[in-house]
């Protein structure tokens, strides 16, 4: 089993439209996929359709007395299995607080045997909770806009998980909203791909199928398969899942 | 992930707006139009995916493509992946689940097709007031037919609830109104199953194994027309996938069956049958093998090449290309060899009158002195014979005798373990099985001693022949030499082991089995 973290302490960068169309790209390719929704606004089960609600909230998840077996839904997808948002996830940071910094990772070992991949949807801030999320992980995907403020946080991240001295986990880096058409936009990401290291080259395109998800309530590859969206998380999908073996 | 699917048997006249009506308090039901799929099942000719409780299918919609594994105890999918079948071997399913489900089971056997499943299916959902799927309903109503054929006999119409993850109760409250309406089928059979009966086809009617059952009072005679009798069905049954090079194990299974054959004709035959026709036959058999020699060398050669291109430096692995050229070229003449030994009137008749001999020509001919033995008697005396020549052959060897001597050990043990396996059944399974085991782990050591010294002499000998016909470039035939030196050195470490396990096999424990089992108290 792999995970995968959707990450960037900004909001509004595309993370939780990645981690639904990534997720969604997995499983169809075959992998039994559980996607995470750990952001107490609760948009990716908005996506999918379900009450961002769970039995006993985060409290009972973190001190193991849920079994994450009876809290997952079934998506309206194959392969895809969704463990939903709850108001209660605002104070993960403190429950966690309290816990061995290898928590969350104990937590999904029971799941091991039954999905290949999980993605943490993650909420944007860095924090208790968010060490914890890297800890669980395998690889860390960052989406970024492509402006230099943006590209900046990377710094950050990288900074951050020095000095929690996480090590063994991947950083991946890519670009999303990415509007063709504005100069600035083709320049950074030109100069980007060039020097950054762990830079995955498909870009998402900004694209109004990609809004259209809150209407449909689905991926972009169900309602709008063709576009360029739909296939940009395609390959993105692609390039991840080689760098994960 | 799959959760539990309950299935309904449906009159031909139900529709799914019988099913709407039904379910409308349940939540919305939304129903998709009607879509026709055709699953086209697979397994390996000695079904081996159906043995382990499988089914492979493509299912196909329009130009939509997935394959499927399914559980065949439970009627559910285990797995599910887009694509179609290319080769119809392992690698076709890339990296991934049903990788790991199919290939360990398949190994080298190509997937043939054995069913295909027509399906007209209605695919409803039943949603709650966000949108999202409660349970989901296929009303489905099936037809099975031979593998490319037009004929088509009726399955019958089912309607299957798969319940969603999460939204239990939501399908119970469903599965109590479809109980009060219709007939639950409770122990269903996989469609696949009931498929493969209709088009009278038998899972599982093939196995490379040698499946004899000896009864203790059969004479001698009696005995060995029926061992000869299985093996020439399984020659036979071989034949067709051989002529068309499905895959590798039909002419292994072949040649195994022909030497088994020979083997019996030496070691069980002798005084049971007339020595004449013994000797008619070792001959002609003999000959059907000879043609068969080349083609399962370079079958060997082709199957181990990932592992030959792997015994060397990566650095030099490509120019191992040509090599692997050259193979298939002579491993497509070989094949044909093989094609005109199958189609010959010589192999026929040999064939023919071999069976009709062993059916009813030898009422009209002598016998030999041992024909009305009980055949526990004479497998007793030729298994425990055989065994005594194994122990005096191997217990000669040390470590500085010639490889000569290994090599005829080598064979005395194959002897040894074809006579227990034709007579196995007349023994308790338990105890049999545990020795023929023990033979077969130190004959693996055996065969690795003999196979490395012809294998790495036969790749040199490969290797001139390139050359001579010009197509070895110089780095090719130093590769070649580094494959050669390489299967050479796994030489020392197959004689070292080849004392642990003659040991092994010399214990106390094994030689009072042997002495229980066979040898005559008389
Ligand atoms: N590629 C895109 N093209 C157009 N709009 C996008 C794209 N990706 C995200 N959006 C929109 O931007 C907003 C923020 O995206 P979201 O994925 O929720 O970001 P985050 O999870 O990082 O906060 C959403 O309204 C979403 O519809
Ligand atoms: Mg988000």
């Amino acid at each position: 089993m792999k995970v995968i973290s959707i990450y960037n302490m900004k909001g509004g960068v595309g993370k939780t439209a990645t981690a639904v169309n990534l997720s969604y790209q997995a499983a169809q390719s075959g992998l039994r996929t559980l996607i995470w929704d750990l952001d107490p606004q609760g948009a990716t089960s908005f996506y999918f359709r379900v009450k961002p609600k769970v039995k006993g909230g985060g409290k009972k998840i973190v001190k193991g007395k849920s079994d994450l077996d009876d809290l997952i839904k079934g998506t309206d997808y194959t392969n895809l299995d969704l463990l939903p948002a709850d108001f209660s996830y605002r104070d993960l940071d403190l429950r966690f607080a309290d816990e061995k910094d290898s928590r969350l990772k104990k937590l999904i070992t029971p799941l091991k045997k039954e999905y290949d991949l999980i993605v943490f949807d993650c909420p944007p801030s860095i924090s208790e909770l968010s060490q914890q999320i890297f800890r669980a992980s395998d690889m860390l995907i960052v989406p970024m806009l492509p402006t230099t403020l943006s590209i900046r946080t990377l710094d950050q991240i990288r900074l951050f998980l020095k000095e929690e001295k996480i090590k063994g986990l991947k950083l991946r880096t890519f670009f999303s909203m990415v509007d063709r058409r504005k100069k600035m936009h083709k320049d950074i990401i030109e100069e980007f791909a060039a020097k950054g290291k762990g830079h995955i080259e498909a870009n998402i395109p900004y694209a109004s199928a990609v809004e259209k998800m809150g209407i449909e309530r689905a991926p972009v590859g169900d309602f709008a398969p063709r576009t360029a969206p739909a296939l940009s998380y395609r390959e993105l999908w692609r390039e991840i899942n080689k760098e994960l073996d | 992930m799959s959760r539990e699917t309950v299935s309904y048997q449906l009159a031909d006249t139900d529709t799914a707006l019988d099913i709407a009506k039904l379910l409308a308090g349940v939540g919305k039901v939304e129903t998709a139009s009607e879509r026709s799929f055709k699953l086209s099942y697979y397994d390996t000719f000695d079904w081996r995916l159906f043995d382990a409780g499988k089914a492979l299918c493509v299912s196909q919609h329009e130009d939509q493509s997935d394959i499927q594994v399914e559980s065949l105890n439970a009627d559910e999918i285990l797995a599910s992946m887009p694509g179609r079948l290319k080769t119809g071997f392992a690698d076709d399913f890339g990296s991934g689940r049903i990788r790991d489900m199919v290939e360990e089971l398949i190994d080298v056997r190509r997937l043939m097709a054995r069913l295909d499943l027509h399906a007209l299916r209605t695919a409803m959902a039943v949603r709650d007031k966000e949108g999202k799927a409660l349970f989901r309903l296929n009303l489905e109503s099936i037809e099975a037919a031979k593998p490319g054929s037009r004929a088509r006999k009726a399955l019958g119409v089912r309607l299957v609830l798969e319940p969603i993850r999460g939204y239990a109760k939501a399908a119970e409250k469903a599965m109590a109104l479809l109980d009060d309406s219709y007939q639950r089928k409770t122990e269903d059979r996989a469609p696949f199953l009931k498929g493969l009966d209709l088009i009278k086809v038998t899972p599982g009617d093939y196995s490379s194994k040698l499946k004899l059952h000896l009864e203790p009072h059969m004479t001698a005679q009696q005995a060995s027309h029926l061992v000869h009798l299985t093996l020439l069905d399984t020659i036979e049954r071989n034949e067709e996938g051989t002529a068309a090079n499905i895959d590798a194990e039909f002419l292994h299974d072949f040649r195994v069956a022909i030497r088994r054959t020979r083997s019996a004709l030496s070691q069980l035959d002798k005084g049971v049958l007339p020595p004449k026709v013994i000797a008619k036959a070792k001959d002609d058999f003999k000959w059907i093998g000879q043609q068969t020699n080349d083609m399962r060398d370079l079958d060997v050669y082709l199957l181990d090449f990932p592992k030959i291109q792997g015994s060397i430096s990566e650095s030099y692995r490509d120019y191992l290309t040509p090599f692997k050229d050259y193979l298939v070229s002579k491993q497509g003449k070989a094949h044909a060899q093989v094609q005109r030994l199958i189609g010959s009137a010589r192999y026929r008749k040999i064939l023919n009158d071999w069976r009709h001999y062993l059916t009813e020509g030898h009422q009209k001919s002598s016998r030999g002195e041992d024909a009305e033995l009980p055949v526990k008697e004479l497998a007793d005396s030729r298994i425990w014979k055989a065994y005594r020549k194994v122990m005096k052959e191997g217990g000669a060897i040390d470590e500085d005798s010639p490889a000569e001597m290994l090599h005829d050990l080598r064979i005395t043990c194959k002897k040894l373990r074809y006579l227990l396996e034709f007579f196995q059944s007349l023994y308790p399974a338990g105890e049999i099985g545990k020795l023929i085991k023990a033979l077969k782990s130190f004959q693996n050591v055996l065969g690795e001693f003999q196979d490395t010294e012809v294998q790495s002499n036969a790749i040199l000998q490969l290797g001139r022949d390139m050359a001579e016909a010009k197509k070895a470039p110089v780095e090719t035939q130093m590769a070649m030499g580094m494959v050669a030196d390489s299967i050479l050195q796994k030489q020392g470490g197959a004689r070292r082991a080849f004392h642990v396990r003659f040991d092994a096999f010399s214990t106390d424990e094994v030689k009072d089995s042997f002495k229980k089992l066979f040898k005559s108290r008389g």
